[in-house]
């Protein structure tokens, strides 16, 4: 008995415990900056330049701008997230980089 | 296997609670994992144009933390290290308390008070939960992300409050109410 107990919490907590939070951080940038973000056709409520934890998966990023000549950049090809990655996009004249 | 005899063995009963409790904090968790804040997988975000703002790809250091961010991250560590400094000192006087009563003129007998196991079992779980606010801590920390309002930081340290409340609150059972008193069902002390 002593020795299932001993087990299970080594089993169950130890992973638990030691593991960071399985998420992902994404940064989204423009030039110029004080665009409105929109990740996966939802607007966020930020504006570049701003920096995104989120949960891994696949994300869509568009910026768009009402200022005279303030970023524009249309939804991004789809970029997929794993646990701990970080990616940064740069919104500059049009085209995602 | 006869059950109820096992379960009337007091070693065995309380590893059984030390499984249970070990798969309840496993279950809670995975729902604090999959709790979602929003359809579109955002848990939180950060302005990078406020003044003084880290670059995204420099860590803060709590202990250079003139900025916003790095006094957040203090304010948070501090009052996660004193819960858990709570936590370990109830458990330490629950130990003091029950090895007393041993000594003392009407002993608990071989009785652990449920009120004192449940007092050092929630102790421990906040004392568990003070440990996962650390750690999540530590990675907002070094992404350069740390939003106080994050649920990876939000639900481990409610969890750690609580638990350590609960705890308070049956070591407050276990001192009015069953410290001191005569053993229940004819146990009395052999003189």
């Amino acid at each position: 008995m002593m020795i299932a107990a001993f087990v299970s919490i080594l089993w169950l907590g130890v992973p638990g415990a030691s593991q960071m939070p399985a998420l992902a951080k994404l940064i989204v940038r423009s030039i110029p900056k004080s665009a409105a973000i929109m990740v996966n056709g939802q607007k966020t409520g930020q504006f570049t330049d701003a920096q995104f934890v989120v949960r891994p998966g696949s994300y869509r990023v568009s910026v768009s701008s009402t200022a005279p000549g303030g970023a524009n950049c249309s939804e991004s090809p789809s970029i997929s997230l794993n646990a701990g990655d970080a990616r940064t996009l740069i919104c500059n004249g049009g085209k995602w980089q | 296997m006869d059950l109820p005899g096992l379960l009337r063995n007091k070693r065995f009963a309380f590893y059984m609670l030390a499984i249970i409790v070990t798969l309840a904090v496993w279950v809670l968790q995975r729902y604090m994992r999959a709790a979602a804040p929003s359809e579109s997988g955002i848990v939180s975000s950060t302005s990078l144009n406020q003044p003084n703002s880290s670059d995204a790809q420099s860590s803060v250091s709590p202990a250079n933390s003139s900025d916003p961010q790095g006094k957040a991250i203090d304010i948070y560590m501090i009052a996660a290290s004193l819960l858990t400094t709570l936590a370990t000192a109830l458990l330490g006087a629950l130990g003091y308390l029950l090895m007393n009563e041993r000594q003392a003129k009407a002993p608990l007998q071989h009785r652990v008070p449920a009120t004192a196991l449940l007092s050092a079992t929630l102790a421990v779980v906040s004392i568990y939960f003070g440990y996962r606010c650390d750690s999540n801590a530590l990675w907002y920390a070094s992404q350069g992300a740390f939003t106080p309002d994050a649920p990876p930081l939000v639900w481990p340290k409610i969890a750690q409050f609580v638990s350590l409340l609960l705890a308070v609150f049956f070591f407050t059972d276990f001192i009015f109410n069953e410290l001191g008193t005569e053993p229940l069902h004819g146990e009395h002390e052999k003189s």
